[in-house]
């Protein structure tokens, strides 16, 4: 297995091991060549069992040596994305955990996708995570973790006896020596005493270093970062259990490259159920509300694949629910004796209202002649408003401006065919008309239209398409019942022109007849997103309604006569249109952040978290060495708030490898050239690595602009927004010509 | 030395739902502890006592496995002598009990989580960070 081990590893491991190894292998062959020249010596002159202790405590070296140089320190293998998928934007950078009493900090590694276990450390050298990480050596240019820290601690202390022995020795050769000091013999044994006593200073210091690491049960990580300074060390055992852990303790096992024999294990529903099982049986319930909820529950699920399945990606939208309610209202049309027409007639509706989006030209012109066809009814004095089905209030028609449309064919497919139909149809498509005419220029049509609406005593339905009209003209949403009021009240003909409710228009045709034939009225404050871009299309009708026409009383008293399911299913309809214009809002917010929503795809919000709120009592992100890119980077950014936060995380985290380096590895004491120089190239090597992989070219481009000019904190944010546009540029020339134009 | 059922190679699989973790418990230290808490997503899968024997059977396999104990003082004393070639021909005593937590893992998924459509992962294979319980989906509830 071991030797598996050191084969597996020579290739990677002996090409960069070649300067200590040759070192190593230099100072050894020489001392022992020389000793062996000794050894008859002093086997004669001092004891007959020093030559052979000598050649064990050499081989001793070698075995440690070797162990320490090619064992796995204990690298714990990367997490699969699926373990991650819930870390990965909102959690924290820190996860403070309770070891024995002491709270500790594990910090999360953006390379290998987990809290790293605490006194785990990255080595940005070796590019892993290490259990219990001690340090990177270079001598034997591996970690020193968990696995090996005994090899490594046995080597330094043989290698201390053998030096003492070899120096002692040598120095007992030379004294008895001493009228044939320049004799060949004698000068070589006086060289190698000099090279083992100088030799000898560093490795006693750092033996007796990491004695006192082993007493103190801390690992040079620790040590080094002082961590437990002051502090309580939790994961100390006391100086004696320590040493005893240390030599004794089982080894741990290797967690990478395992063989692993997989076991196939099949796994086929129906599965058993522990006794005391929560199911809820599903009822069927008026309005199919359970089935919808029903269809929720599966809808979330599938919700939850997605997400497990989904890396790296932004942070999901909340589910469509109207798209779910659309689905059950179809898939179950669950209608029980309570099921009010209104369901039945909200299907056709929908139907309908898909069918009619894609005949909108043909439509327009079928309704205008019927409008005309149907204008001298109008005259009729009708209290009632048009007969509109409350189902249709629950009508959340996403992105159409034809909302108006769908109406007509409701109406028309409606099974009520009174004169109050009759008198609705013209008006709505009157409006329709206005609508259309307004959008292709026309204006012509609109004091005819006024007119006609404005003759006395006209019928609600006219104020209906006055509503319409005022929700043409109004471009935000405020309060819908001002109509509602003039259809109740057709002795007030007002028209509404200032008020808001771009999609109050809508809400006419939703009024429902009741059972006992009076009006009833949708609830106040409802209205479709729809008609919100309806109305921001044609601002300028405004300027067209009449402006006689005065605040609606209130209409608070209306409710009366509203049955309980139309109440009900206005309420749903109000959440579901909230829902939508939520989901219009945050679709162009989306849109906004766009291109930087490609961010996410790298796993970069660690080092800030949403919305800048930090857990309480965890500390934040480390800060960068100072004159690292990192801190140049966030010295601009992290001041910007959220607009520059998903900017900033990913190329702050993108470059969280920087920061490790300096935390991780901890050269041996008697190193620090060869160590410093990879230390230093590092950092330097692996942001612009990692930017130029994956990430869209106008983050990849901050490493680079930064150093360029460290003080653009400023028109980094113009930068930033305008950037968006400009992509991609790959090329770092071409990113300085870039901001060179910008500025 | 993969062990097939081959009376159920033909049935198709079913599809996974939802994947659980269990985290690590390090309220004693370094040592090889997973939280005994049940997560909420298994309730309705599997009885409370049934998983938190599970890991409490897992976690006493660990001790074991960390233990220093006569068994761990020969192993390395007899390293030591022998200049560690002792582990080319010798499996460490770790490595030993870890072949019976995989057993014991392969032992529990067949008899209690694999009809309950859940699979325990080998904490092994994730570096003994995590336990990672995979739920399958119910096919026959949706239905």
């Amino acid at each position: 297995m071991i030797m598996k081990v050191i084969i597996q590893s020579l290739p990677h491991r002996l090409i960069p091991l070649l300067r200590p190894l040759g070192e190593h292998t230099l100072i050894h062959s020489f001392f022992s060549f020389s000793c062996v020249f000794r050894c008859p010596w002093l086997a004669v002159t001092i004891c007959p069992a020093v030559p052979p202790c000598c050649a064990v405590l050499f081989l001793f070296v070698l075995a440690n040596f070797t162990m320490a140089t090619f064992m796995d320190a204990g690298v714990l293998p990367m997490a699969s994305e699926d373990e991650d998928k819930d870390d990965e934007f909102r959690a924290p950078l820190y996860k403070n955990v309770d070891v024995k009493g002491v709270q500790v900090r594990m910090k999360w590694c953006a390379s290998c996708h987990f809290y790293r276990p605490p006194r785990c450390s990255h080595c940005s050298v070796c590019d892993h995570c290490v259990e219990d990480f001690d340090h990177h050596c270079p001598w034997v240019n591996n970690c020193i973790g968990r696995r090996n820290y005994r090899y490594f601690f046995l080597f330094l202390l043989s290698l201390t006896f053998h030096m003492i022995g070899v120096f002692t020795f040598g120095l007992i050769y030379v004294l008895h020596h001493m009228d044939e000091l320049w004799k060949l013999h004698c000068t070589v044994t006086l060289v190698v005493i000099s090279i083992s006593g100088l030799f000898l200073i560093p490795v006693l210091g750092l033996t007796g270093f990491h004695f006192y690491l082993v007493s103190r049960g801390r690992t040079t990580n620790e040590q080094v970062t002082g961590k437990f300074q002051g502090g309580v060390n939790p994961f100390t055992r006391g100086c004696c259990n320590n040493l005893e852990y240390l030599v004794c303790s089982p080894i741990s096992p290797k967690y990478t490259a395992r063989p692993c024999k997989k076991t196939v294990i099949h796994i086929q529903p129906p599965f058993l159920r522990p006794e005391t099982d929560k199911q809820t049986p599903v009822k069927a319930r008026d309005n199919g509300i359970q089935s919808r909820d029903l269809q929720n529950k599966v809808c979330m699920s599938t919700v939850e694949l997605s997400d497990i399945k989904q890396q790296k990606t932004p942070p999901p939208l909340p589910p469509k629910p109207d798209h779910g309610l659309l689905k059950s209202q179809v898939a179950h049309p669950v209608i029980t004796t309570h099921t009010t027409a209104a369901v039945f007639s909200w299907h056709i509706y929908c139907t309908m209202t898909k069918f009619l989006l894609a005949l909108r030209p043909c439509c327009c012109l079928f309704f205008y002649c019927v409008a005309q066809l149907l204008k001298t009814s109008e005259q009729q004095g009708n209290n009632k408003g048009p007969d509109l089905r409350s189902e249709s209030r629950g009508s959340p028609v996403r992105g159409s401006h034809q909302a108006g449309l769908p109406v007509q064919p409701l109406l028309q497919a409606s099974a009520v065919s009174s004169s109050l139909q009759l008198n609705s149809l013209p008006l709505n498509s009157r409006s329709l008309t206005l609508k259309h005419s307004s959008r292709h220029g026309s204006k012509s049509h609109l004091p005819a239209m006024h007119a006609d609406g404005l003759g006395s005593n006209p019928p609600p339905g006219i104020i209906s398409s006055s509503g319409l009209l005022a929700n043409h003209s109004s471009s935000s949403s405020s309060s819908s019942s001002l109509p509602y009021d003039n259809l109740i009240n057709p002795s007030d003909p007002q028209f509404i022109s200032q008020r808001g409710a771009p999609s109050v228009s809508y809400h006419p045709h939703f009024m429902s007849l009741g059972t006992d034939g009076t009006v009833q009225r949708p609830p106040p404050h409802t209205y479709s997103p729809v008609f919100m871009g309806v109305s921001r299309h044609s601002p300028h009708l405004r300027d067209l309604v009449p402006q006689e026409l005065t605040p609606p009383k209130s209409a608070a008293a209306r409710y009366d006569n509203f049955s309980k399911t139309i109440m009900a299913s206005l309420h749903e309809r109000r959440e579901l249109e909230d829902r939508e214009r939520m989901l219009r809002l945050q679709a162009r917010s989306q849109a906004l952040y766009g291109p930087d929503m490609g961010i996410y795809d790298i796993p970069s919000r660690r080092s800030l978290p949403p919305d800048n709120i930090r857990p309480p009592g965890s500390r934040g992100p480390t800060p960068p060495a100072y004159g690292s890119r990192e801190f140049l980077m966030s010295t601009g950014i992290l001041g910007y708030g959220m607009r520059t936060s998903p900017l900033s995380s990913s190329s702050t985290s993108s470059l969280t490898r920087g920061p490790k380096t300096s935390s991780s590895p901890l050269q041996s004491g008697s190193s620090s050239s060869l160590q410093s120089k990879g230390r230093s190239s590092s950092p330097a090597y692996c942001p612009p690595e990692r930017q130029t992989q994956g990430l869209p070219s106008s983050t990849s481009t901050l490493p680079r602009l930064f150093p360029s000019n460290a003080s653009s904190a400023p028109p980094y944010t113009s930068y930033a927004t305008t950037k968006r546009s400009s992509l991609p540029y790959s090329s770092e020339g071409k990113d300085s010509v870039t901001l060179g134009a910008l500025k | 030395m993969a062990e097939t059922h081959s009376l159920q190679d033909m049935r198709p699989q079913a599809a996974v739902a939802a994947k659980v973790f269990i985290q690590r418990d390090y309220t004693n230290g370094t040592v090889c502890q997973f939280q005994t808490k049940f997560p909420s997503e298994l309730e309705t899968r599997i009885d409370k006592q049934q998983f938190e024997e599970t890991v409490r059977m897992l976690n006493n396999l660990y001790a074991e496995a960390e233990k220093l104990g006569s068994q761990s003082y020969i192993e390395g004393c007899l390293a030591c002598l022998t200049a560690y070639t002792v582990f080319l021909c010798m499996e460490t005593h770790y490595e030993k009990i870890l072949k019976k937590i995989a057993k014991y893992i392969q032992e529990q998924n067949d008899k209690i989580y694999a009809p309950r459509g859940l699979l325990l992962t080998d904490p092994i294979e994730r570096g003994l960070r995590v336990i990672e319980v995979t739920i399958f989906e119910d096919r026959s509830l949706t239905r």
